[in-house]
């Protein structure tokens, strides 16, 4: 008991003294926050912009071979053109994927509903020519959307009866749509597919039916107009539009049936290192040498190389700091040690035994620490937090910019979405790993200031230390 | 009765051949005060040390109450069995007189119940009002410096007191002062006391008087 009270006084008697050594301490413990804050504040946002940004991957068909073989246009080219959904999914389970989302979009036509629009050319309209076998094809009057919710989540389109789709072969349509047929929810609508046959042939065309159950009726707010592309055809009014899920867009249609449906998928890799694995893993699922595979690396660097840049700036910082300040340390503790040398040998004298003499010193320092540490944390955490957010307010803005996909929980199996850890928690959790860290780091300084007392004190007979002194 | 018992003892210096002690023996006992004369330079004080137990003779032994020092546990002896009061005083010069002392009683483990009353009292007995002994040794003079160190040699009672050139610095008053607290040790209370001097005060009240000559006793007289 009396060797800590010794200890505290002693830290009151020699102020000078300790005040310097720790002004060092504290400095190179604040300094370490800077950098400790600052380098695992980088850390949680570039492994953020890994998972939430940077690591989706782009499948682009190679669009000049596709017009130099098919001519720009035409059924052929379109088949061709797009990823067929059973590659699609194919490609979505891949351990190198933290997540996929993808949509579905294909042109149907009827016999049995108008589309709002051209009321005296449908339905049963068909197309000829084009010098294609089978059935002349049934022109395509709807839409049928698959996954693409985007407008329930701006609140452009309500639902006003029954519900979303669920189950295989559900779908839903506008209050237009409905009105102008009769219909109301649990009606069923036969839809007409022109869909190949390439079994038969490869221009070998049959209309197949299609069934959807009405699970719910939308009001629909969209810009009509927005669809149209010059000509304001019923195909692209946008009140026409058939939402269901991606499961049900994607279904077999039977007998080697093989629908033309736009498939767009988006993969969200684990990290933007895997995409030559991930590419590997896709040719050899069936990905045609006709599409490039490629991620938006190049981005993901333009936003995450200052990140790192401003990291390693803050690493060295903390790095030379510590060095620097470890050597002072050392040198202050040598001096100090030497004039100490003497109040070691006066003690040893009064028959204090060596370990309470160390223990004393191990008191002194583990004060001075705990009061370093205090303050370098507080100095630290106000120099710091400033920086951090303003990284974290960053990352934020890039990463609120870089993830426009929305996701409907009904559809979830199929249109997964990456998790997105919120920010709060991120910053919560860098608190606690730095505040091990910077611990870490204050006692090993300790250690080090001390152990050279120590080492001293253990060497030598009392007289020695008496007798030695310059005095 | 022999509280210490030196037997050939010898001492050299780490490092160094000549032998600063050579081959001294002699008895100490109780109750008695005992000076030690001789030149500078003689091993007056290397003496001491070993018979403090801050080192351990090269050759010879020292005993104390019949026991090797070389054996026993010396952090325990310097701390309980003995008090020194240093040529050069050795105090804690950061400190204050009276923490000096209440650090010296806690090491030996003192039963006092309030050890900075006690200390008080007897920095007081010595001449050392509460005002100075509040002073760090740093700020102390010579003199008051000397007095902290005896007090803190007595702070814990020992058996055997030996002391360094302890009036060097003191007036004839203070000095007279001491010696009759010193006398009053071995005489009243049975300590052994041994002083290191050039003093003919001093060595007038011992009981007997060593003169030390190149390491060794040059013979033992006693005072009439
Ligand atoms: N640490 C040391 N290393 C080597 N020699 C030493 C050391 N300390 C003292 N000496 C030598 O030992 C001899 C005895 O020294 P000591 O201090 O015991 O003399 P002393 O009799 O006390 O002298 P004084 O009357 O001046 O105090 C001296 O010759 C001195 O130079
Ligand atoms: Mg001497």
């Amino acid at each position: 008991m009396y060797i800590l009270h010794h200890a505290l006084k002693n830290l009151i008697r020699n102020k000078g003294r300790n005040i310097l050594i720790g002004l060092v301490l504290t400095a190179i413990i604040a300094a370490s926050v800077v950098g400790l804050v600052i380098n695992n504040t980088a850390s949680a946002v570039i492994d953020d912009y890994r998972t939430r940004f940077s690591s989706q991957v782009r499948i682009i068909p190679d669009f000049g071979f596709f017009r130099a073989r098919y001519g720009g246009m035409g059924i052929g080219y379109h088949a061709r053109a797009v990823i067929p959904s059973e590659q699609a999914l194919a490609f979505a389970e891949s351990q190198y994927l933290s997540g996929y989302v993808m949509t579905a979009l294909k042109n149907l036509g009827s016999d049995y509903i108008y589309p709002i629009g051209d009321r005296d050319l449908f339905p049963s309209e068909r197309i000829s020519g084009f010098g294609m076998e089978g059935d002349a094809p049934v022109r395509a009057t709807f839409r049928v959307m698959g996954n693409m919710w985007d407008e329930f989540e701006t609140g452009e389109r309500t639902m006003r009866e029954g519900r979303m789709p669920q189950a295989v072969g559900e779908a839903v349509i506008s209050h237009e749509l409905a009105e102008l047929n009769g219909l109301s929810v649990g009606d069923e609508i036969e839809m007409l597919h022109a869909a190949f046959i390439p079994e038969i042939g490869a221009m070998y065309i049959r209309n197949v039916s299609i069934t959807y159950t009405i699970s719910g009726i939308f009001l629909d707010f969209t810009d009509i107009e927005a669809g149209f592309f010059g000509a304001p055809v019923p195909m692209f009014h946008r009140r026409n539009e058939i939402l269901t899920t991606l499961g049900t867009i994607t279904q077999s249609l039977g007998d080697g049936a093989v629908a033309i449906m736009l498939v767009t998928p988006t993969y969200y890799l684990r990290d933007p290192a895997y995409l030559p694995y991930f590419e590997a893993e896709i040719r050899t699922k069936g990905l045609a040498d006709t599409f490039h595979v490629s991620a938006d690396i190049d981005s993901f660097r333009a936003i995450v190389e200052p990140v790192e840049g401003l990291r390693s700036v803050f690493v060295t910082f903390v790095v030379i700091v510590l060095v620097l300040g470890t050597v002072i340390l050392v040198l202050l503790s040598w001096i100090a040690i030497r004039e100490r040398k003497y109040e070691i040998g006066v003690l040893r004298a009064m028959g204090m035994k060596k370990g309470k003499v160390v223990r004393g010193f191990l008191y002194e320092m583990g004060v001075l620490t705990i009061i370093c540490l205090t303050l370098g944390l507080v100095a630290g955490a106000a120099v710091s937090q400033p920086v951090a957010d303003n990284l974290l307010q960053q990352q934020v803005a890039i990463a609120g910019r870089a993830v426009p996909v929305g996701q409907y929980t009904a559809d979830l199996p199929l249109g997964f979405i990456a998790p997105v850890e919120p920010l709060s928690e991120i910053s919560l959790h860098l608190g606690a790993v730095t505040m091990v860290q910077i611990a870490a780091i204050a006692l090993l300084l300790a250690f080090i200031a001390s152990a050279m007392g120590i080492v001293n004190i253990t060497r030598y007979e009392p007289i020695k230390i008496l007798v030695e002194r310059d005095r | 009765m022999s509280v210490l018992t030196l037997s050939n003892v010898t001492y050299s210096y780490e490092g160094t051949k000549t032998n600063v002690l050579n081959g001294i023996s002699a008895v100490f006992e109780a109750g008695k005060v005992y000076a030690i004369i001789g030149r500078s330079g003689t091993g007056k004080s290397t003496l001491l040390s070993l018979i403090a137990g801050l080192d351990v003779s090269t050759d010879g032994d020292i005993l104390y109450n019949g026991t090797d020092l070389k054996s026993i546990d010396r952090d325990k002896y310097r701390a309980k069995g003995i008090g020194v009061i240093f040529q050069s005083f050795n105090l804690l010069i950061n400190a204050t007189a009276v923490d000096n002392i209440v650090l010296s009683m806690n090491i030996s483990g003192s039963a006092e119940s309030d050890k900075r009353q006690f200390a008080y009292d007897l920095l007081q007995k010595i001449g050392i009002d509460k005002t100075t002994a509040d002073r760090k040794i740093l700020k102390l003079s010579g003199g008051e410096q000397q007095r902290v160190g005896i007090a803190r040699a007595l702070s814990h009672s020992p058996d055997v007191i030996i002391a360094d050139e302890p009036t060097g610095n003191l007036d004839t008053d203070t000095e007279n002062a001491i010696l009759d607290i010193f006398t009053s040790l071995a005489h009243d209370e049975g300590k052994c006391v041994i002083i290191v001097t050039h003093s003919k005060e001093v060595s007038s009240i011992a009981d007997e008087i060593l003169a030390m000559k190149d390491g060794n006793f040059d013979g033992m007289k006693t005072m009439d």
